[in-house]
């Protein structure tokens, strides 16, 4: 009598129990597959992928359903929300800055645009809209002020003014930032001006220095359209060779770089990073943005990572190895003849020889090896991606 | 029937630990610390795939993994052995926060010196020799090393920090040196 009391204590106390858990688990395992997010749902939100293109996939997004994302737009769809699916455009990649040239506190600093532009704070604010062909300038004024004038009356702003396409479209504006003594000054997307003071980091000294630097804000693939290290002549294969290389260059250089965060930029526009020469020389070279276009999004990666690819011109017949064991794939390896100058020593005319050897590479592209083939040879046991 | 009792009663705490165990992930998924941004890769799509075109040699089995983990690389933060004195995770400095001038950390000097570090707001400053460390703890040593590493264009003294996020920024600091 006694027992079967308590069971039927205990088989009441398990149908409540039963009955609490079971709500409680429908509740919030409803609750939870809703809000799921599963890490490949997380990695489409951190890159900027259109919604519309995985809404489908939810509540849960599976590694499956991510490869099938990302064939889709590396198959040509936009990464980023679109009007229409008329509009779908191939991303250009992330934006890179570029350190164009600094003026000094006396200069004057001048500015057009194939279209209207808008003139905006270091915040962001539109100061002002103005057409095209107004033309703008900047000067120092005081305290790490600049004053903006020309187009618009003399305007007082912070130590940073940006100018941007006034329609939203950065990727079809040209500006022309009339560099004194360069006819390469036509440059795509945004230009900033930015006023540092502080140690001379750019040419390496330790005095203090107020520079107002120039610089490019625009994607990586317009990026690589305008490199001044190549003319693009050489075999297509060739052309495909440097216009990866520019790339996975510049992409390192945006995922790692901190050596010119201070003055507002990632890379520099010369040899102390890689020539990039804008538009103009887009124009003039019409090869390398073809090249470019064939490998558009192709980088040099190492075990996932973007690689660090250097290249000179020349090797006394073979590459060497780099510094340090953080970059094992840059192994010394055998040279092309076109690439060797036997009594060149490393560090001369600034061939580090490590990397790509770009003569080298002209003299395989020649021989009729493919692209790929010879970025394997210079860069040991890494793979070619495509990030966008 | 005693035992039939307590195997039920043990029946019902087991079932109830794994009910309760499963409601735990549930809620811990729902409400626990997820932190966004990475301060290395924070756009690529998974570029180590079938999108690969060259093959590594060293084995795609291994390069995969290393894809698929690459989220969990968010939730890394440095080596903390360093005297810092805060918890790991006020110090998970993103790309995010470099973008955002350590904005985030404005609140605490050290985390905000550490993020600047990081990111490289503050301007290396020339070093001689090791001895201009010697005397330093913690990240203070680190961040001088770092600056000796760069003035002496030496990545192997990169190795001797610490902090495995200024290593990082270390070695790739060095290498902007050595290729300019």
């Amino acid at each position: 009598m006694f027992l079967s009391k308590v069971l039927r204590i205990v088989l009441i106390f398990f149908i409540a129990t039963g009955i609490f858990l079971g709500s409680f688990l429908v509740f919030y395992s409803g609750e939870a597959e809703a809000s799921s997010i599963t890490k490949w749902q997380k990695m489409l939100e951190r890159n900027g992928i259109d919604r519309t293109l995985w809404q489908r996939y939810l509540p849960k997004i599976t590694h499956k359903e991510y490869n099938k994302i990302r064939k889709l737009i590396l198959s040509g769809a936009s990464a980023t929300p679109v009007a229409t699916p008329a509009a779908v455009a191939p991303s250009l990649g992330p934006d890179i800055s570029v350190g164009l040239w600094y003026f000094s506190k006396s200069d004057t600093f001048k500015l057009t645009a194939n279209k209207g532009y808008n003139i905006k704070d270091k915040d962001g604010k539109i100061i002002a809209q103005v057409a095209g062909d107004a033309m703008t300038k900047v000067v120092y004024d005081d305290n790490g002020k600049l004053i903006v004038s020309g187009s618009i009356p003399d305007t007082s702003v912070d130590d940073k003014v940006t100018f941007d396409a006034s329609d939203g479209d950065n990727s079809s504006i040209i500006f022309d930032v009339n560099k004194p003594g360069d006819s390469y000054d036509h440059f795509r997307g945004k230009i900033e001006v930015n006023y540092y003071h502080g140690n001379d980091i750019y040419n390496g000294n330790s005095s203090n220095v107020s520079q107002m630097w120039v610089i490019n804000i625009l994607p990586l693939e317009q990026y690589v359209w305008g490199m001044g290290e190549t003319t693009g002549t050489g075999p297509d294969d060739h052309v495909k060779v440097m216009t990866t290389i520019f790339r996975t260059y510049g992409d390192w250089y945006i995922q790692n770089a901190t050596k010119y965060k201070p003055l507002g930029f990632k890379i520099r526009n010369d040899s102390g990073s890689q020539i990039y020469g804008g538009y103009d020389w887009e124009k003039d070279h019409a090869n390398i943005r073809k090249a470019a276009e064939a490998t558009r999004g192709q980088v040099i990666t190492y075990k996932g990572d973007v690689a660090l690819t250097p290249y000179c011109s020349y090797t006394d017949g073979k590459t060497r190895d780099y510094p340090g064991s953080d970059y094992p794939y840059l192994k010394s390896v055998k040279d092309h003849k076109e690439g060797t100058k036997k009594d060149m020593k490393p560090g001369d005319n600034g061939n580090h020889m490590w990397g790509l050897s770009a003569h080298g590479a002209l003299g395989y592209a020649k021989d009729g090896k493919s692209w790929i083939w010879i970025l394997g040879h210079y860069y040991t046991h890494v793979d070619i991606s495509g990030i966008y | 029937m005693k035992n039939f009792k307590w195997i039920l009663i043990v029946g019902f705490v087991l079932i109830a630990a794994v009910i309760f165990g499963y409601a735990y992930t549930i809620l811990k998924d729902r409400y626990g610390h997820n932190p966004s941004g990475n301060f290395n890769v924070n756009r690529v799509l998974g570029v180590n795939e079938s999108n690969s075109v060259l093959g590594n040699q060293n084995g795609n089995a291994e390069n995969l993994n290393q894809n698929e983990n690459g989220n969990e690389n968010l939730n890394q933060n440095g080596n903390d052995n360093t005297g810092f004195n805060t918890n790991s995770s006020d110090k998970n400095v993103t790309g995010k926060d470099c973008d955002n001038d350590c904005s985030r950390f404005r609140g605490n000097q050290e985390n905000y010196k550490y993020c600047q570090e990081v990111c490289g707001d503050i301007p290396v400053s020339k070093k001689n020799s090791e001895e201009d460390c010697t005397n330093l703890t913690g990240l203070e040593m680190d961040y001088c090393l770092r600056d000796l590493a760069v003035s002496k264009q030496d990545t192997t003294i990169c190795d001797k920090i610490s902090d495995s996020k200024l290593k990082t920024t270390c070695r790739n600091r060095v290498a902007e040196e050595l290729l300019n």
